[in-house]
């Protein structure tokens, strides 16, 4: 007997799967080998060095030596910077345990360039949550994600933020302010309409979902309501999985506009 | 009115879009700029959750945010 179309369909989707499963297993092994020896190696140097060895025998060339040596043995991931790199991976992170497998050696490296132990704790731990790439952590770094995130916190709130990374509990919580946005690439000097910054937002949504933070889905733009005939663009509607609701985002490229009075009119004339 | 018609437009998602297990709605105003005390009154006897923030074209000057972090952190 013949199998049906969709038995053999299964049987490829399935042959699939598992060779898919592996290759992502072989990268993560692979990936945390890479990890696990970098750090090895910066322990024996550390150990070495405490040795007394550094200042008798090869002062402080150590590591220039030893770069130059492993790069003719092992090629070219040991020149000084990485050896550097290696060395200081392991006075940052003493304990093996505590390092993730979840990060790359080049996010290590990265985070190794955050000399504050407070933000770089909470990079690490939101690196890990949000799954960011290493560019994306460059680019949250570089946008002072945890020190804007800190500011509206008290200490015990800012501690906090640095161990356990920003946990999406209530509205508060996820909201920022400010918001950078200087990847849309609008000169300042320029004066921005509502529709053309809208109109960079969409062209740089995934940039946008990144400095939104974890958990926003896009809905829809100039989401259209309509009330008794009159209609309402909303600019942008999200979704936020975790706390599972709307967000509405109403875009204002000047001040914000305050007047009571029709706003209460216009509630009480259409609810 | 910028405050009010978000008003509208949490009270209508609330109402018509919401779905079983749904929270409630969240509205963001992202402006280049704003007044905190306006935004504290203009805000202040709406029930419905929102928030103005500020949108800025360039990055924050990291050295200045380090130091007001520092200072929190530099609190008993």
């Amino acid at each position: 007997m013949k199998p049906s179309k969709d038995k053999y369909k299964n049987l490829l989707n399935n042959i699939g799967q598992t060779i898919e499963t592996a290759r992502q297993n072989a990268v993560k092994a692979v990936n945390t080998e890479l990890v696990k020896a970098n750090w090895e190696i910066g322990r024996h140097i550390i150990e070495f060095e405490q040795h007394g060895h550094e200042r008798a025998e090869y002062g402080s060339d150590l590591l220039t030596k030893l770069a130059k040596d492993l790069k003719l043995l092992y090629g070219k991931g040991f020149g000084r910077r990485n050896v550097l790199d290696m060395r200081r991976f392991y006075l940052t992170f003493p304990i093996w345990q505590t390092v993730s497998a979840k990060l790359s050696w080049s996010h290590f490296i990265v985070l190794l360039g955050i000399s504050d132990e407070t933000a770089r704790k909470f990079y690490e731990k939101q690196s890990i949550n949000e799954n960011w790439s290493k560019r994306e952590l460059e680019r949250q770094i570089d946008s002072s994600l945890f020190e804007r995130l800190a500011l509206s916190r008290d200490k015990k709130g800012v501690l906090y933020l640095s161990e356990k990374g920003q946990i999406a509990s209530n509205p508060t919580e996820v909201i920022k302010d400010p918001y950078v946005l200087d990847f849309l690439k609008i000169p300042q000097s320029n004066k921005v309409t509502e529709k053309h910054l809208e109109q960079k937002i969409i062209d740089n949504l995934q940039l946008f979902l990144l400095e939104l933070g974890k958990g926003f889905t896009f809905v829809g733009r100039q989401y259209k309501i309509s009330l008794r005939n009159k209609h309402f663009y909303i600019d942008l509607v999200f979704y936020h999985r975790i706390l599972k609701c709307f967000v509405l985002i109403d875009l204002k490229t000047k001040p914000v506009r305050h007047n009571g009075h029709r706003a209460n009119e216009s509630l009480s004339e259409l609810f | 009115m910028d405050i009010g018609q978000m008003n509208l437009y949490l009270n209508y998602f609330k109402a018509e879009e919401n779905v079983e297990n749904d929270n409630e709605p969240i509205g963001i105003i992202l402006s280049a700029d704003k007044d905190e005390v306006l935004v504290e009154y203009a805000t202040g006897g709406i029930s419905n959750k929102i928030f103005v923030s500020k949108y800025q074209l360039y990055l924050p000057d990291k050295k200045l945010l380090q130091k007001q972090v520092k200072t929190i952190l530099e609190k008993k």
